[in-house]
């Protein structure tokens, strides 16, 4: 599977194309995540997106903290969820906070997959579907 | 000089955690508010602030429950799935799909469903994503 870099950002910058499904199914989007090996967590989306999927609704009991590079730290709320990438379905935690805007792909989904970063033919690559979860 | 606004109806107890986390930032009431000002702005441009707010007011209700029950829980349930939701436990659960089922088929807007289990505290590096380059 092959995905174009996103060329909104400059330079493009590799992405991951997963469809996040709602708790209980009924709802999906499919979205563009930014591949940040930086980001300790699965799945990193805006509130707003968090609320439409209505991950509040399944949600673990307590926040974590999540610490910027900078050190300040801020709230971060998570649910276990269904995604899928390409013809493969895992479960992974989606984190979110009403202060973040950006969309990210972090290293508990990343570990679990082969991943070539293209970076001359601005293409990232997924090497292998492995069975996740 | 910025303008002096009189304020009614400031929630006493919010007011009081306010000034006392203000005093141990070291900034004045006016640099605090206004920096808690221009935060409700932009998050309010992201979502809808109000339903925001009776979303966390559920949670709080919701994991004091979790929190009161959690030693039982994990001494007498430990591996089985709850549901929490409306400030109540809704049950426990062989599954996950079952908690889940619980939680539809009440009106909340917020809701905890986990595997009972110690939870881990946790802190989560967000990456260098989340800065950009400004030129």
């Amino acid at each position: 599977m092959r995905i174009p870099y996103s060329t909104v950002e400059d330079p493009p910058a590799p992405v991951l194309v997963l469809k996040v499904y709602s708790p209980y199914g009924d709802k999906c989007l499919t979205l563009s995540f930014k591949v940040d090996t930086g980001f300790a967590g699965g799945v990193l989306v805006p509130y707003s997106i968090y609320m439409k999927l209505e991950l509040m609704l399944a949600e673990e009991p307590y926040p974590l903290l999540g610490r910027f590079a900078t050190n300040e730290t801020i709230k971060l709320y998570r649910a276990l969820t269904k995604v899928e990438l390409g013809d493969k379905v895992f479960q992974v935690y989606v984190y979110s906070s009403p202060f973040i805007r950006r969309k990210l792909v972090g290293r508990e989904v990343l570990n679990k997959l082969k991943v070539l970063l293209n970076g001359p033919q601005q293409t990232l690559e997924v090497l292998n579907n492995l069975p996740l979860e | 000089m910025g303008r002096v606004v009189a304020v009614k109806n400031v929630d006493e107890e919010l007011y009081r955690k306010f000034k006392a986390m203000v005093a141990l930032k070291g900034l004045t009431i006016g640099e605090a508010l206004n920096q808690a000002l221009s935060l409700w702005i932009r998050a309010s441009e992201n979502i809808d602030v109000v339903e925001y707010l009776e979303t966390v007011k559920e949670a709080e209700a919701n994991r004091r429950v979790y929190r009161e029950l959690e030693d039982y829980l994990i001494r007498n349930h430990a591996g089985k799935y709850v549901a929490v939701a409306c400030g109540k436990l809704l049950g426990i659960f062989d599954s996950r799909e079952e908690a889940l089922r619980a939680v539809r088929k009440v009106k909340s807007r917020h809701a905890i469903v986990t595997r009972v289990e110690p939870k881990k505290t946790r802190v989560i590096e967000l990456g260098m994503s989340l800065f950009e380059v400004v030129e």
